[in-house]
């Protein structure tokens, strides 16, 4: 029966002039991406990606003091900086006056040293009364520490060359040309930078063929990266039109005589949802074939991560399409939910390429760059295709258990706090001794996968704006608290709950999200420090465990007894946040 | 026979049917009658299995409809309000594509689709594209559609609403015309429709079913006197007279070559009948009467 609907509803597809229109738009839009992808690509490789200050080329004029080497030839393809070739003394006359706002000194054998794993130093001279000293200094220590910068980096990395030192020279007066290193004195500022000298490979035979293996590695990378935006067109474009099948049978009624038809409701649901997923086949099939033709995908093997990655967008917009009333009231979600996914996606397969492979394999788009870089593994694959599949399997329950209620098709359309107190009535039991603390529990393992979405997207969007570890740590804090109170909220929404009530309902709601916490981190343990795993679960079963089972316990009697709520949450944000610093700092 | 056994439905906190309980024979054609949003369309929604019920059961041939869902719904053939029909297809690759869901053998699908718009006056637009037909045809197309598996029980949600009265007479011919094999559910605003074709009204309103019965029946129970106009070739002092003298008969009004009398049985009449009279007229309210007698008044 199920494919006859599905004939069915890709016939309509076929049929439809918007279909055809989008095809055609996607098709235009992905041809012109490659070129436009390639430039963004090279500015992510020039080192001017990530500092969305003004400037253009020849903004931050620079004075080198120095022979040309590998090292100049990088900072030259920066396109804020001019560089200006001077001698010494020029070069502070220059600085003094404001003409240029930084002088680099580099050691007169600073590629051989290089090469022969010796650490280098350079010098950046800045003058404190320049304002375009600062970006010039952070410019130019970016560069050469290659630690904002993951595709310089990576050049630097795979030559096996040691990290050079910089020390940076901070005036006027510049009167003594050979400033003493660790002088504390006014005017002076010294930095030094350890140097990682482990893993150091042996020296290359040729240096030439390692620099040109280093560029063809990059290239490789960048090819990846085209690759996963030119496919994820296509997987967005279908995520719209899964909504628009599902909307538009109730928008036109259409529906109604869908449900009078002798089948399940939720094989109307996944009709759909499969109609689309073999569009989708289609589309990658087409354009991974094409791209493989023309060089550009090495492995067709992408197929896999990418199919992943259109079921969890699927089962998403799935979602979307079954809770939405109409195409104005989907409009606004699916654009805030296109804009996280897209923000989720993009973002971890850019932390993939500046060298954060650990956190972004959670995205199965790092997949798709490690399979085109030949670098994947097995348990890379596992840690990558699991956490999307699970999610999606979660959602598309969840959309096939609101598709059945008949409140969905004909209103009124429940909200989401009535979705989760009816989950929660469907937890309620008999005995109001165990009744309360039962819904918090459960809740409490489901807050940790709220929990766990909420914290990437808000962590990503905080290490944009700032740097600073305890904003994240207090920002999880908070979500973590407000993750774990719904089970709270729901458990006194059907039992009248006393304050000492609410405490044990917050501790049960505490302890269910520690269980499931430490399960998982148990788990990633196991997978990254076998040996650890047992001391981890042992450490976090009394100290986060406690901590959760407290802090949420206080929230309880706030939500128990509502006067206090909003004193309680504080106190009980403060107690999570402050052991959140305690391991940070390393005292527990 | 389906029964309805104490079934309620809410939406949100609106209760939309409060616990009905109705039989329908196999075979009958019944009316469901009411104002606007009294329960009308939700009834034959849960009926059709579109909608489940929030308390109650609904036995379909002594099945229960939410347990045997996919079986039942093989003999309920359905057709909504508005016609809901797809744009793009074809009048032709539409009534396919339901058949087939019904499970109609796709070498019998063909012949079974030529049958039906040939009843219903479509056959040579069977491979025009549904985007080009008048709302009369897309009633029409709705029609065989909800036909297309042959069932035994038949639905129709206010089936000539909006449409032209020669549409609405064709459609009403083509009900009484499936009156003989099937059970028909009929929805419908107009009394005269539901008088005209049904066989027994159930009057809805506001969730509950106020009144179900025969016509004939109804009209006696809640119209107490029924009024006839009766023209005579003599008016005979006589016979004036021996009306006054009956006791369950009243004269309303003599004319000057009739009368209107009003009277609780026909039976009262049979002696009047016996005159030499030039017509007869029944002035008895009709089912619409009994409609507003018993909705009426609290919906003003």
């Amino acid at each position: 029966m199920i494919e006859k609907m599905i004939k069915w509803e890709l016939r309509r597809l076929f049929k439809n002039k918007k279909f055809k229109i989008a095809f055609i738009l996607q098709l235009l839009v992905i041809l012109l991406i490659i070129p436009l992808f390639g430039s963004y690509v090279r500015a992510l490789e020039e080192g001017g990606f990530f500092n969305l200050s003004v400037g253009g080329k020849g903004y931050l004029p620079i004075g080198i003091y120095s022979e040309k080497n590998s090292l100049t030839d990088i900072i030259s393809e920066n396109k804020r900086i001019e560089i200006l070739w001077l001698d010494e003394k020029k070069g502070f006359e220059l600085l003094e006056s404001g003409r240029i706002s930084a002088l680099l000194k580099i050691e007169r054998d600073f590629e051989d040293n290089l090469r022969s794993y010796k650490s280098s130093t350079v010098k950046i001279y800045i003058n404190s009364e320049n304002p375009k000293s600062i970006p010039a200094y952070s410019e130019l220590n970016s560069i050469i520490l290659g630690f904002r910068d993951g595709a310089i980096e990576s050049r630097i990395s795979n030559l096996s060359i040691v990290k050079p030192e910089v020390e940076l020279v901070y005036g006027p007066p510049f009167g003594n040309n050979e400033i003493p290193k660790n002088e504390n004195s006014q005017g002076i500022i010294q930095e030094q930078i350890q140097i990682d000298t482990t893993n150091i490979l042996t020296n290359p035979s040729n240096f030439e063929e390692q620099i040109e293996k280093t560029r063809k590695s990059f290239e490789d990378e960048r090819g990846g990266y085209i690759v996963l935006l030119v496919l994820l067109l296509p997987l967005f474009l279908s995520g719209g039109m899964l909504i628009d099948l599902l909307i538009s049978e109730k928008e036109k009624k259409t529906g109604e005589v869908l449900l009078a038809l002798p089948i399940k409701r939720e094989k109307i649901f996944y009709s759909k949802f499969l109609s689309i997923m073999i569009i989708i086949l289609f589309q990658l099939l087409f354009w991974i074939t094409a791209l493989y033709y023309f060089g550009r995908v090495t492995n067709p093997l992408i197929i896999l991560p990418l199919t992943i990655t259109a079921i969890l967008l699927l089962s998403i917009t799935g979602l979307i399409g079954v809770y939405s009333k109409n195409y104005k009231d989907s409009a606004l979600i699916v654009t805030v939910t296109f804009i996280v996914l897209f923000f989720f996606l993009f973002g971890t397969s850019t932390l993939y390429l500046v060298g954060l492979k650990e956190v972004a394999a959670i995205s199965p788009l790092s997949l798709v760059i490690a399979i085109e870089n030949g670098t994947y593994s097995t348990k890379e694959t596992i840690f990558s295709i699991l956490p999307s599949l699970s999610f999606s399997l979660i959602l598309m329950f969840a959309s096939t258990a609101l598709y059945r209620k008949d409140e969905f098709y004909f209103g009124p359309r429940p909200s989401i706090t009535q979705l989760i107190f009816n989950l929660a009535g469907k937890l309620q039991i008999k005995s109001r001794s165990y009744g309360p603390y039962f819904i918090a529990l459960i809740f409490g393992f489901i807050a940790v996968l709220i929990s766990i979405i909420l914290e990437i997207f808000f962590g990503i969007i905080t290490i944009y704006f700032t740097e600073s570890i305890f904003v994240i740590l207090a920002l999880w804090a908070i979500i973590e608290e407000l993750s774990k109170s719904i089970g709270i909220f729901s458990a006194s929404h059907y039992y009248k709950l006393k304050w000492h009530e609410g405490l044990m309902a917050g501790m049960a709601s505490g302890l269910g999200f520690a269980i499931f916490e430490n399960i998982m981190f148990t788990g990633f343990a196991l997978n990254i420090f076998p040996d650890y795993a047992v001391r981890i679960l042992i450490m976090r079963t009394f100290l986060s465990g406690g901590v959760h089972i407290v802090s949420t316990g206080v929230i309880g009697v706030g939500i128990a007894d509502k006067k206090y709520l909003t004193l309680t949450f504080i106190i009980g944000v403060i107690i999570h946040f402050g052991y959140n610093i305690m391991m940070l700092q390393g005292v527990l | 026979m389906i029964e309805f056994l104490n079934v309620s439905k809410y939406f949100g906190r609106h209760k939309a049917l409060d616990e009905v309980t109705i039989r329908i024979e196999d075979g009958a054609t019944i009316g469901i009658v009411g104002p606007n949003g009294a329960g009308k369309t939700t009834l034959i929604r849960l009926l059709c299995g579109i909608l489940n019920p929030s308390e109650g059961q609904i036995l379909i041939g002594g099945k229960d409809l939410q347990k045997n869902s996919s079986e039942i719904k093989k003999i309920i053939g359905y057709l909504p309000e508005e016609p809901n029909l797809y744009e793009r297809p074809t009048a032709g690759e539409l009534l396919e594509y339901f058949g087939l869901l019904y499970g109609i053998p796709k070498d019998k699908i063909n012949q079974k689709i030529d049958e039906l718009l040939d009843l219903v006056g479509l056959s040579d637009r069977k491979d025009w594209a549904v985007s080009s037909f008048s709302k009369g045809m897309r009633q029409r197309l709705a029609i065989s559609r909800a036909l297309i598996h042959d069932p035994k029980i038949i639905v129709f949600d206010e089936p000539t609403m909006g449409l032209d009265p020669l549409t609405s007479k064709k459609i009403r011919e083509f009900i009484t015309t499936l009156k003989k094999e099937k059970t028909i559910i009929l929805c419908t605003h107009y009394m005269y429709e539901a008088e005209q074709l049904c066989d027994k009204i159930a009057i809805i309103d506001k969730g509950k079913i106020k009144a179900y019965d025969t016509v004939q029946n109804l009209k006696d129970a809640y119209i107490k006197e029924k009024t006839f106009r009766i023209g005579l070739k003599e008016m005979k002092e006589e016979l004036l007279n021996k009306i006054s003298l009956t006791k369950n008969l009243r004269i309303e009004k003599i004319g000057k070559d009739y009368i209107i009398l009003k009277t609780k049985s026909y039976k009262d009449l049979k002696y009047i009948l016996e005159e030499e009279i030039t017509y007869f007229e029944d002035l008895t309210p009709s089912l619409e009467e009994v409609f507003i007698k018993l909705v009426g008044s609290k919906n003003d």
